[in-house]
């Protein structure tokens, strides 16, 4: 089976055809924005970072950068620098020219000032514009896609409904070939004996119980005071009690196929044809950006209570849980797995609505969080407590904890 | 789809697909169950007498520990289950 992508110099395939305007650190964003008011077409991501002297920080932040420039969904680059950053914006700029695609930097100390600066970053997001104009989608088969699999605001119909139909879908995918990313780290901690059957060798069996484990340990240390309470008041509201149950339900997004690799943060999975885990946090908006740095070219995210959160360069299919909530944000949300908890629909029958809906909008059809112009973006940078995971006995003289 | 929801056969608690009013009689996979406190929609319902310290079991798998003594047709939420994963005490995982 085929959709219709982009071809990119590296080999890979992309689902849109973006020109990304990405400022190198905060410092920069006022040409982001105004650029992007002047050009709506271009896709600007303002965002908090780039000056920082954490090294795991300041890795971190490169990586998605670069995950970011090189991703298969966009065409060229403008990167906006301000010019004394901490971000070695040589080397990313080196790292997504590689990729062979057409990329431009702007530096605002260099140029003269924000007025220089955004005239110059204007000229060439005009011209890599005019240049992706004529391109055409070509027919790609399956086995180059690899899905974003997330969920958020969920709650108890998330499990019954929105999770199993993906599920159905993801096991779809893989038969051809494809790849999708399951995420969220902590939302697999008592879950993971169900994936650790999965797994396709010992090697990735191992690694998913140690990032789970890194996990648990992490919400041991960062909040104490939660005594095994770690869900947002929204889940518990709705019926979910404990995070096994809510892991439970997560991990059906995965389906039923082997698990084949266990990726850190931001990075690129290896192998395809099957699920990737990838070590991101439970926060939407970052483990997303994460899944997307490595690669994702689509996200499928499952909601329960509902939420408008989209990805700069990747277009989200939003799949809800419930009818209730579907009509209530229907404007935000793409597919209704509501219907099996009506008794309308089975589970398969969802999943296949899904598997068409997302080979349609991975050929060009905009998906409900495209209609706005600015898309969240965040990087998820090691938290107190993770460093303390990972350093172990040392992290008592390093923090002085 | 039933009012209640028993996902997996091993089960003790069912997930209440629609409000389930207090004293209401519901049928779980052959079980006759009244509920002894209203049920929202989305939350559990305890399937059989779960003493304390046992587990609750949901998606056939563990979700937690019994904090009280459960009877048959409780509402089952923060206040008489807990869960047993990334607590202080329990930081190591079952060799699995």
């Amino acid at each position: 089976m085929k959709f219709k992508g982009y071809r990119r110099p590296d080999g890979r395939f992309g689902v849109r055809n973006h020109v990304l305007v990405l400022p190198t650190v905060s410092c920069a964003n006022k040409v982001v924005h105004v650029l992007k008011s002047a050009l709506p077409e271009v896709v600007a991501v303002p965002h908090p970072y780039g000056c920082t002297f954490d090294v795991e920080e300041l890795c971190r932040f490169r990586e998605v950068l670069v995950g970011f420039g090189a991703h298969p969904n966009v065409r060229a680059v403008v990167l906006v620098s301000l010019g004394c950053e901490t971000t070695p914006v040589q080397e990313v700029y080196e790292e997504i020219r590689a990729s062979g695609k057409p990329i431009e930097v702007v530096e605002i100390q260099k140029e003269g000032g924000v007025r220089e600066a955004l005239d110059r970053a204007l000229e060439h997001a005009r011209r890599f514009l005019y240049e992706a104009k004529d391109d055409l989608r070509e027919d790609v088969p399956l086995s180059e896609l690899m899905v974003a699999l997330e969920c958020g605001g969920s709650d108890a119909y998330s499990g019954i409904s929105a999770n199993p139909a993906v599920g159905e879908f993801s096991d779809m995918l893989v038969a051809e070939g494809g790849t999708v990313i399951l995420s969220e780290t902590s939302e697999l901690v008592g879950a993971e004996h169900v994936l650790a059957g999965r797994a396709a060798s010992p090697d990735v069996r191992e690694a998913l119980i140690e990032v789970v484990k890194r996990a648990e340990r992490e919400l041991a240390l960062s909040s104490p005071g939660a005594d095994g309470l770690y869900l947002a008041p929204g889940n518990v509201e709705g019926g979910l009690t404990t995070i096994e149950e809510k892991s439970l339900g997560c991990a059906y997004k995965a389906g039923s196929s082997r698990i084949i690799e266990v990726v850190e943060y931001g990075r690129r999975p290896s192998g395809r044809g099957g699920v990737v885990v990838m070590d991101t946090p439970g926060y939407d908006v970052a483990s997303i950006t994460g899944m997307v740095a490595g690669g994702a070219q689509v996200v499928v995210f499952t909601t329960g209570r509902g939420t408008p959160t989209g990805c700069p360069i990747a277009p989200v299919v939003k799949v809800c849980s419930n009818t209730p909530t579907f009509l209530r944000l229907s404007e935000d949300i793409d597919i209704n797995a509501g219907t099996v908890v009506d008794g309308k629909e089975s589970i398969r029958e969802v999943g296949e609505r899904i598997f068409w809906e997302v080979l349609r909008v991975v050929s060009g059809r905009r998906t409900k969080s495209e209609d706005w112009p600015y898309q969240e973006f965040a990087v998820a940078y090691m938290s107190f407590a993770e460093k303390r995971v990972l350093y172990g006995a040392n992290s008592e003289e390093l923090f002085g904890a | 789809m039933p009012k209640v929801l028993r996902i997996n056969p091993s089960d003790n608690v069912a997930v209440a697909l629609e409000p389930v009013g207090e004293g209401e009689e519901v049928e779980v996979s052959g079980l006759k169950i009244r509920a002894k406190q209203a049920v929202p929609p989305g939350h559990k319902l305890a399937l059989s007498y779960i003493p304390r310290g046992s587990e609750v079991v949901k998606y056939g798998s563990p979700i937690g520990k019994a904090t009280r003594d459960i009877s048959t047709g409780e509402w089952v939420h923060t206040h008489n289950l807990k869960g047993s994963r990334g607590r202080d005490e329990v930081q190591r995982l079952p060799e699995a």
